[in-house]
C-alpha cells in the first residue's frame, strides 16, 4: 500500500511538471498567431498586391499561414515547428482572399496574425477544375496576364509581383519558398517553364471601381520634356 | 517604331524597393511608421533612335496593416547638355511615362549613339523611396542610330544538343555528392550555381552541404565550409579567387570572397535587393541587383567605379560595358565603350523569350546568348536557345535542355569558361550534372 501511494504521488508530480512544461513547447504560430478573420464583398488586386507585401521579408513554413510585419524570420532554420510564415499556397489563400471552405465563391479577410492555410495545396491551382474560385488561364503570354496572377507547378505557385519585369526577362514573383528563403519577392522565369501554369483568381474587382472609364484600367501615359 | 517601343515599354520594368541601395555604410530606408513605398520601373537599357520611349513605373505603396495607399511619381530625364525635364502623376499599376524626347536629344547632331539620364521618385506622406537611392548617380539607358534586326531560326523542340559531362555527382552526403533538401511540399533544393576555371575546374556552390566544391576531373580536389543562402550566384576572378553573392538578412545583399587557401571572407554588403547574377573582371566584382536592376560594384575589391555608381550594362575588362535587354520576342544586345554603344544588334526570335541566362562578347564583335524560348502550344514546350551572332548573321545557333529537377538561381545555369567552352548545371532526380559543349573558340 505504502508503495503504491509512492507510485501515485510520483506519477501525479510527474504529470504536474510536465502540464507546467507545456508553455516550453509552445510553437512560435500558438503563442502569436491570434488573428481575426470577416468576410467582405470584394478584392481589388491592388489591395491583395498591399496585403502580401507585408509578407515579404518574414519567414516560410509548409503549411503554415501566420506573420507578424517585423521584416525578418522569426523562426530561421526550423522547418515544420509551427514556426513563422506562410506557404506558397498559403501565401496565395490568404492575399486572394479565398474562402475556408474547398470551392466556396466570394472572400474573407484574414489578418496577418490568423493562422490558416485554407483547403489548396500548389496542386490544386496548378490544376484547378470549373468550380474551384479560380481558374487555369489558357496561355501564359504577357498580354494574358497581369499582375496578382499566379504561376502554378504541381509543388510550388507564386503570383506575379508587378506588370514589370527585369531586364534580363522572367518576372517579380512574391512568394513564399521555402525555409531558408522565407517569402520574398524574386525575379524567376516560371512563365517560360512548362512545369507552370497561369492560373487566375475568379471574380476580381477591377482597380478603378467605383470610377471606371469606359474602357477599364487603360495605361496612362505622361510625356517628360 | 512605335509598337516596338511599346513592347519594350511592356516588357521591362523593374521593382525598386524603397531601401534599394544602401552607400557608404547607411542604410536608406523609406518606410514611415505607417508604411512604405516601393517603385517598380522600365529599364529601358537599350533604344534604337526614333522609336518612342515608354517607361512603365509602378509605385507600390502599402501601409503596416497591409492597405494600399496612394503615391506621386515623378520621373527626371535629360540627355546632353539639355536640362532635366521633369513629370509628375498619381501612381497606378499603368503609370507611364515618356521620354521619347530626351531619347532624341541623345543622339542629336551626328552623333551615332548617346544616353538619356534619369531617376524616379515616389512620395506618400512620410514614405518615400527613390531610383537610384538618393546621392546616386542617375541611371542611364543608351540610343544608338543603329540596331539591325537579325532574325534567329527555330530548331525544333526535341532538337536539343547533348554536352558532355565534366561533372557527374549522385544527391546524397559526402565528398563526392551533391547535397539536396527535400521538403514536404516544397521544391527540392540543391546546388544553385557555378563557374568552371582556365584549367576546367568547377567551382559548385552545394548549398545543401554548406560549401563551395573544387572539382577536377570529376573528383573532389578541395571544399571550403560556407554558409550559403538558396538562390547563391558565384564569379571565379582569374587569380582563383571566388565571389559568392547571396540574400541576406532584412533583404540585403551578402557578399563572400573566398581566395585559395584562405577561409571564406565577407567582403561588403553595401546593397540591398534581390540578389540576382555576380561576376568578376579582373580582381573585381560587380552583382546586378534587382529591383534596381543595374551593377554595382563590390567594395572591398578592386572595382574602380565609385560604390554610388551602378551602371546598366555588364562590366567587361577595358571599362567596357556589356548591354542586354530582353524584349517581348527580342533581345538586344551591344557594347559600350568610351560612353558609345558599339555592335548593336536585336536578335529577332519566333518563339516566346524568358530568361536571358547567358550572355557575352566573342572577342570579334559578336556576341553569343543563351534565352529561355518557350511556347504555349499545340503542346507546351521550353529550351535554352544557344545563338552566336556576329554582324548581321547569326553564326550558330542550337538547342540545350532547361529541365532542373532543383531550381537554380537566375543568369546562373550557365557559364562560358575561360577556355572557350560553354558549360551548363543540370540536376535530374539522380543528382547533379555540368556538361559542356563545344562552341567553337575554345582554346
Amino acid at each position: 500500500m505504502k508503495h503504491r501511494v509512492l507510485t501515485i504521488g510520483i506519477v501525479g508530480i510527474a504529470l504536474i511538471g510536465v502540464a507546467w512544461a507545456r508553455p516550453g513547447f509552445a510553437t512560435w504560430s500558438s503563442a502569436h498567431c491570434n488573428g481575426g478573420s470577416h468576410p467582405v464583398s470584394a478584392l481589388k488586386r491592388l489591395d491583395a498586391r498591399a496585403y502580401a507585401s507585408v509578407a515579404v521579408h518574414e519567414g516560410y513554413e509548409w503549411g503554415g499561414g501566420c506573420w507578424n510585419n517585423d521584416n525578418r524570420d522569426d523562426t530561421p532554420g526550423a522547418p515544420d515547428s509551427g514556426g513563422e510564415g506562410p506557404d506558397c499556397s498559403g501565401l496565395v489563400f490568404k492575399t486572394w482572399e479565398l474562402r475556408p471552405e474547398y470551392g466556396q465563391r466570394g472572400f474573407r479577410w484574414y489578418a496577418n496574425l490568423t493562422d490558416v492555410h485554407g483547403p489548396y495545396s500548389a496542386a490544386s491551382f496548378h490544376s484547378a477544375t470549373p468550380q474551384l474560385p479560380f481558374r487555369d488561364l489558357a496561355a501564359k503570354t504577357r498580354y494574358a496576364t497581369t499582375y496578382m496572377d499566379a504561376f502554378a507547378s504541381l509543388d510550388h505557385i507564386g503570383m506575379i509581383w508587378s506588370n514589370a519585369i527585369p531586364s534580363q526577362g522572367g518576372d517579380y514573383v512574391v512568394e513564399a519558398y521555402d525555409d531558408a528563403d522565407g517569402t520574398q519577392v524574386n525575379v524567376e522565369d516560371y512563365r517560360a517553364d512548362t512545369a507552370y501554369r497561369a492560373v487566375r483568381r475568379k471574380d476580381w474587382t477591377p482597380d478603378c471601381a467605383p470610377r471606371c472609364p469606359g474602357r477599364g484600367l487603360a495605361p496612362r501615359t505622361v510625356v517628360v520634356g | 517604331m512605335t509598337v516596338v517601343a511599346g513592347v519594350v515599354v511592356a516588357c521591362c520594368v523593374a521593382t525598386i524597393w524603397g531601401v534599394a541601395v544602401a552607400q557608404a555604410g547607411q542604410s536608406l530606408t523609406t518606410a514611415a511608421a505607417d508604411g512604405r513605398v516601393r517603385i517598380f520601373y522600365t529599364a529601358p537599357i537599350l533604344v534604337r533612335a526614333g522609336e518612342r520611349v515608354l517607361v512603365a513605373v509602378d509605385a507600390v505603396c502599402a501601409t503596416a496593416r497591409g492597405g494600399p495607399c496612394p503615391a506621386v511619381v515623378t520621373m527626371h530625364a535629360g540627355a546632353g547638355r539639355r536640362s532635366y525635364h521633369t513629370a509628375s502623376a498619381a501612381a497606378s499599376p499603368g503609370l507611364r511615362f515618356d521620354l521619347s524626347a530626351a531619347a532624341a536629344d541623345a543622339v542629336s547632331g551626328r552623333a551615332t549613339s548617346g544616353f538619356v539620364r534619369f531617376s524616379i521618385e515616389a512620395n506618400a506622406g512620410a514614405a518615400r523611396a527613390s531610383v537610384p537611392p538618393d546621392n546616386g548617380a542617375p541611371l542611364l539607358f543608351y540610343v544608338a542610330r543603329s540596331v539591325p534586326a537579325v532574325k534567329v531560326p527555330d530548331v525544333p523542340f526535341a532538337r536539343e544538343r547533348r554536352g558532355r559531362a565534366v561533372l557527374s555527382l549522385p544527391w546524397g552526403n559526402g565528398p563526392n555528392r551533391a547535397g539536396i533538401a527535400l521538403g514536404g511540399g516544397d521544391p527540392p533544393v540543391g546546388p544553385s550555381a557555378f563557374d568552371v576555371d582556365g584549367a576546367g575546374r568547377v567551382f559548385l556552390l552545394d548549398t545543401e552541404q554548406s560549401r563551395l566544391g573544387v572539382f577536377s576531373a570529376g573528383r573532389l580536389v578541395r571544399s571550403t565550409p560556407l554558409a550559403l543562402a538558396p538562390r547563391s550566384d558565384i564569379a571565379l576572378s582569374p587569380g582563383g579567387t571566388a565571389f559568392v553573392l547571396a540574400r541576406g538578412a532584412d533583404g540585403r545583399v551578402d557578399l563572400t570572397r573566398v581566395s585559395p587557401g584562405t577561409a571564406a571572407q565577407t567582403v561588403s554588403a553595401d546593397a540591398a535587393g534581390i540578389p540576382g547574377a555576380i561576376r568578376a573582371v579582373g580582381g573585381a566584382a560587380y552583382v546586378h541587383v534587382f529591383p534596381l536592376d543595374a551593377w554595382l560594384p563590390v567594395a572591398g575589391t578592386s572595382a574602380t567605379r565609385a560604390p554610388e555608381a551602378p551602371s546598366v550594362g555588364r562590366p567587361l575588362p577595358g571599362g567596357r560595358e556589356l548591354l542586354s535587354v530582353v524584349r517581348g520576342r527580342r533581345l538586344r544586345l551591344g557594347t559600350v565603350v568610351g560612353g558609345r554603344v558599339r555592335h548593336a544588334v536585336e536578335l529577332v526570335f519566333r518563339r516566346a523569350l524568358g530568361e536571358l541566362a547567358l550572355a557575352a562578347p566573342d572577342r570579334a564583335g559578336g556576341y553569343w546568348a543563351v534565352v529561355h524560348v518557350w511556347r504555349d502550344r499545340p503542346r507546351p514546350a521550353d529550351a535554352f536557345q544557344a545563338v552566336h551572332v556576329r554582324g548581321r548573321r547569326v553564326v550558330s545557333t542550337f538547342l540545350l535542355p532547361s529541365d532542373g529537377y532543383t531550381p537554380d538561381a537566375p543568369q546562373s545555369a550557365l557559364r562560358i569558361g575561360p577556355n572557350g567552352g560553354l558549360y551548363q548545371l543540370l540536376t535530374s532526380a539522380d543528382g547533379v550534372r555540368v556538361v559542356r559543349y563545344r562552341i567553337g573558340g575554345e582554346r
